[in-house]
């Protein structure tokens, strides 16, 4: 059984055997999304308040999802670093860091396009908006330490601590900033309006929010493996792989 | 059904088509470029294993 | 007990902290200056300061914590005492705890002491003075808890002065919005047990885990 669990830790392996899946992930990403888009922008009824403008919800939501469960693995992966010392949780967790910070933003940008039709301002500090803000404060800080040692390996031990104080943190912000935001705001638009929202509104969301998962974990499989690359550029199998492939090309 | 009349319709969306498809492009595109940045990294490292090659014939296959 | 290895960091960094008396008036001064630049900033009016009043205090004393969190590992790192602090053999837990409540002694303590004044100064409701105090005795200790993390996670990066900002704002931000809340209760006439007591857990979380996430985080820092 410790075979298997070095096995699995084990860069060479998981190169190998995440590039058989790693195609028909994008694949299922790419239909997913697609047809979210299509259905979300185009056959989704509008919204009676909002419009059109509503049709942002199927970027913005799965984004946010994402941005959050991506900190969770980022700090998951740092944690398996710290206590097993395995080199590759210290790998995924470098790649999950500016993927997670992508879709933090994304959320941020699409929430405060909405916002300006919706509530006539870009920017507007209510809870979720704020609480994603220092999300992505969270990540900046995990990736500037990231590279801010001498050593790699130090680095990425001081990323892991940040994340995972972070974690014990994230409750607490989103809590604290949503206390604070029913202190200062009597009535609120939230922008999931989910138990009202119709079938028709609902299930193109389902599908992005899927589509967006098969995504990240696709996109986060490609980053890793081409870390796994970086860091064994030296070994014989990755020499191996490159020259065949140019010989492949001649 | 589809929720338009016509093209035009569907670009204008009563207003509101500068948000949407702003938000749309832009995330659109940061996800792109999520792709894009691990993808051009591993060019540059088999351009740099294929290069130390040239300078290594003596290297065993 | 494993006593002697705090009792003995705990007065040597007193003892320092209170020959540099200089250093000490930092996060004071820093505070007036602020305090007297708002309502040159905004307006002399005192509705109006009073209202923000709660708020911008609160504000003044995060930043001013902040600036002094460098006092607690730097000196000690720059100069290579601080490995031969780690080599000790009590628990580091008690010897990072023993240089949290000296800076926290030296920083936080005097700022809570003196926020009636400041409080004054910016129009604060006289039944503000107290919750004030309060929130501010129990949340600058936090702040220096949760400082100390970030401050021994960037000990060997001291050039880049952004980043112990940076990774600290975040954690600061929960304790910054139960303090100024817990003075804004007051003003208005609630009961502030309920932020109080927030800031009282929060305290008591990051007394059991900061100074053990410092340690790590030193003994990574010391390897460079």
């Amino acid at each position: 059984m410790w075979q298997w669990f070095h096995k699995l830790a084990s860069p060479r392996w998981f190169y190998q055997t995440s590039g058989k899946w790693l195609p028909w992930l994008f694949f299922l990403a790419v239909v997913f999304i697609s047809l979210g888009l299509v259905w979300g922008l185009g056959f989704a009824p509008q919204d009676a308040k909002q419009g059109n403008s509503f049709r942002i919800i199927y970027i913005h939501v799965p984004s946010s999802f994402l941005a959050l469960a991506g900190y969770y693995i980022m700090a998951t992966a740092g944690a398996i670093s710290i206590i097993w010392k395995i080199k590759l949780a210290d790998i995924v967790m470098m790649s999950a860091a500016p993927i997670g910070a992508s879709f933090t933003f994304i959320a941020l940008l699409t929430g405060a396009i909405w916002g300006k039709p919706t509530w006539g301002t870009y920017w507007i500090w209510d809870a979720r908006i704020t609480s994603m803000l220092i999300l992505l404060f969270l990540y900046f800080g995990v990736m500037v330490l990231q590279k801010a040692y001498s050593r790699q390996g130090l680095s990425n031990r001081a990323a892991a601590y940040l994340a995972l104080v972070g974690t014990v943190n994230i409750p607490i912000i989103y809590k604290s900033v949503d206390w604070w935001y029913t202190l200062h705001q009597p009535a609120t638009i939230k922008f999931t309006e989910a138990p009202s929202m119709h079938p028709d509104m609902f299930h193109p969301l389902l599908v992005m929010i899927a589509g967006f998962y098969l995504f990240y974990a696709a996109a986060l499989i490609f980053k890793i493996r081409v870390e796994i690359l970086h860091r064994e550029r030296r070994t014989s199998w990755v020499q191996d792989h490159f020259f065949s492939k140019k010989n492949k090309e001649l | 059904m589809f929720q338009f009349g016509s093209l035009s319709d569907f670009i204008y969306m009563a207003g509101h088509g500068q948000y949407v498809w702003a938000a749309y492009f832009i995330s659109l595109s940061v996800m792109i470029l999520v792709l894009a940045e691990p993808f051009f990294r591993r060019k540059n490292i088999a351009k740099e294993i294929n290069k130390q090659r040239h300078y290594d014939p003596i290297k065993k296959l | 007990m494993t006593n002697t290895g705090f009792v003995a960091i705990f007065r040597r960094d007193l003892l320092l902290a209170v020959r540099h008396r200089g250093d000490l008036s930092n996060p004071i001064i820093f505070f007036f200056i602020i305090i007297a630049l708002v309502p040159l900033g905004l307006t002399p009016e005192s509705s109006r300061l009073s209202e923000i009043a709660p708020g911008m205090l609160w504000i003044t004393a995060l930043l001013a914590s902040l600036l002094s969190l460098n006092s607690m590992f730097q000196d000690d790192y720059n100069d290579g005492a601080l490995e031969q602090i780690m080599i000790l053999p009590q628990p580091l837990y008690f010897i990072v705890l023993a240089k949290i409540i000296v800076h926290w002694l030296v920083t936080g303590l005097p700022l809570s002491l003196l926020a009636p004044v400041f409080g004054m100064m910016l129009s604060l409701p006289e039944y503000g003075y107290l919750p004030l105090m309060l929130s501010l005795l129990i949340g600058t200790a936090t702040l220096s808890l949760l400082g100390a993390i970030g401050s021994a996670l960037t000990l060997p990066l001291d050039k880049e002065g952004f980043l112990l900002p940076l990774i600290v704002m975040p954690f600061y931000m929960p304790i910054l919005i139960f303090g100024s809340s817990t003075v804004q209760f007051a003003i208005d006439g609630l009961s502030i047990l309920s932020p109080l007591a927030v800031m009282g857990s929060l305290f008591a979380l990051f007394l059991f885990v900061a100074p053990y996430v410092a340690a790590g985080a030193l003994r990574l820092s010391v390897q460079g």
